[in-house]
C-alpha cells in the first residue's frame, strides 16, 4: 500500500506559518535544497488543504496559472467550500475526506504528500490514515501562528526513523506512525 | 548568570497532558539522555510553584541538596528534609539580579510558565530541549506567546536507540 508522509517545515515552537499564513522565517540553504529532488521524486499525488492552496498560490503568483497541478503530481485539495477546480491539473474532494485517501493508498503509485495544512493532517491523523511524518525543524520561536498539529485530540506513537542536522540549524527527523 | 532549560516535551510540543500527566513520558525518565551532566553543572534552580507541587508529590525529592528556588507569591508547602528551599517573588529581570548577587552563575530554570515567562525577558541563554516520539494531541505547551521573534542557535542534536533526539540551541542576543 502507499505511503501518506505529512512532511513539511516548522518552527521549534511547532507552527508552519505566521497568523496570516507568512512564511518569511524559513531558512532553507542549499544543503536542504539539495535532498528536495529525492523527496519530490518519491511522491507522484499531493493532498493539500484549501488554505494552504491558497496561500500557497497567494504567495506564488506564477503558479496560480498552473494548468499541470500542484508541482505536476496529481493534487487533491479539501475543500467544502471550493465549487470547481481553479485548473484542470486539481481535482477538489468536499467530502468524505478520510474514505477517499483510504482508497487512494490502496491504488498503485509512488508515496502521497500530505502537503498540509495542520487541519487536514490532524483529520488524516484521527482517521489514522497517516504513515510517516516528516518535520524540518528551525531555529527560530514565532510565538503564534498557524499551528503544526491542531486538535489531534488522542495520542499517536511514534517511532524514529530518521534524524539529521543541517549546518544552517535545521533539524530533520522522520518518525514511523505505530498504528 | 547563564540560565539553561533542560527538558522533554512530545513531538507536538507539549510538557504534559492537560491534567499535568506525564504518563507519556518513558518509564524513569528513559535511557540516559544527559540530564546527571547537566545538572550537575547549574548551581542552583529556578521552578515555578506549580513545578514545586509536582516535585513534592514525588516519592523522592530529585533535586538533592542542589538550592531550589521557588517562585511563589505565597507561602510554599513544607519541602521534604535535605531538600534546600527558598521561595523567591519577582519578575524574571529580579530573580536573576538576585541570584547573580549570591554568587550563582548556571542556573536551570523550569516549568512551563516560568521558562515562558524568562524566555519572554530574554533570560534564557541555552535550550536542551528532549523530543519524545509521541503526539499527545493536547496538553500544556512548552512556548507560549512572545512579543517577538525569538532567534535560536543550534548548537547540536543527538539522538538515542529508544528515539529520544535532543536538540541544545543558544538563544541568539
Amino acid at each position: 500500500m502507499r505511503k501518506v508522509v505529512y512532511s513539511l517545515t516548522n518552527s521549534l515552537d511547532n507552527f508552519i506559518a505566521r497568523t496570516d499564513g507568512g512564511y518569511d522565517w524559513i531558512l532553507m540553504g542549499d544543503e536542504v535544497m539539495s535532498e528536495f529532488p529525492k523527496i519530490y521524486a518519491s511522491f507522484d499525488t499531493i493532498l493539500i488543504g484549501r488554505k494552504t492552496y491558497d496561500q500557497t498560490l497567494l504567495q506564488s503568483p506564477e503558479t496560480g496559472q498552473e494548468t499541470a497541478g500542484f508541482m505536476e503530481m496529481k493534487t487533491y485539495v479539501f475543500s467544502r467550500t471550493m465549487k470547481g477546480s481553479p485548473n484542470a491539473g486539481v481535482k477538489i474532494i468536499s467530502d468524505n475526506a478520510g474514505e477517499f485517501v483510504r482508497s487512494l493508498k490502496n491504488e498503485s503509485g509512488k508515496d502521497i504528500w500530505l502537503f498540509g495544512g495542520g487541519i487536514l493532517a490532524s483529520s488524516l491523523l484521527r482517521e489514522r490514515l497517516v504513515d510517516e511524518i516528516g518535520v524540518a525543524i528551525q531555529p527560530i520561536l514565532l510565538g503564534s501562528g498557524i499551528p503544526l498539529f491542531p486538535d489531534i485530540g488522542l495520542q499517536v506513537d511514534l517511532q524514529l526513523l530518521e534524524c539529521k542536522a543541517y549546518k544552517n540549524g535545521i533539524v530533520g527527523l522522520k518518525y514511523l506512525v505505530k498504528h | 548568570m547563564k540560565a539553561s532549560v533542560f527538558i522533554a516535551t512530545s513531538l507536538d510540543g507539549f510538557i504534559a497532558r492537560v491534567n499535568g500527566a506525564i504518563d507519556w513520558l518513558p518509564p524513569g525518565g528513559g535511557e540516559p539522555h544527559g540530564y546527571d551532566e547537566f545538572i550537575a553543572s547549574v548551581d542552583a534552580l529556578v521552578i515555578g510553584r506549580k513545578t514545586f507541587e509536582t516535585v513534592l508529590a514525588f516519592d523522592t525529592w530529585p533535586y538533592g541538596a542542589k538550592p531550589v528556588f521557588a517562585l511563589s507569591t505565597h507561602t510554599l508547602a513544607p519541602a521534604p528534609p535535605g531538600a534546600v528551599v527558598e521561595r523567591l517573588s519577582g519578575d524574571p529581570a529580579e530573580i536573576v539580579s538576585q541570584l547573580s548577587a549570591r554568587g550563582i552563575r548556571h542556573v536551570y530554570v523550569d516549568g512551563g510558565i516560568t521558562i515562558q515567562r524568562f524566555l519572554q525577558a530574554g533570560l534564557i541563554q541555552r535550550l536542551i530541549i528532549t523530543r519524545v516520539p509521541v503526539l499527545i494531541g493536547e496538553g500544556i505547551p512548552l512556548f507560549g506567546a512572545t512579543h517577538r521573534d525569538i532567534e535560536l542557535k543550534h548548537i547540536a542534536t543527538r539522538h538515542y536507540a529508544s528515539g529520544l533526539v535532543q536538540s541544545e540551541y543558544a538563544v541568539a542576543v
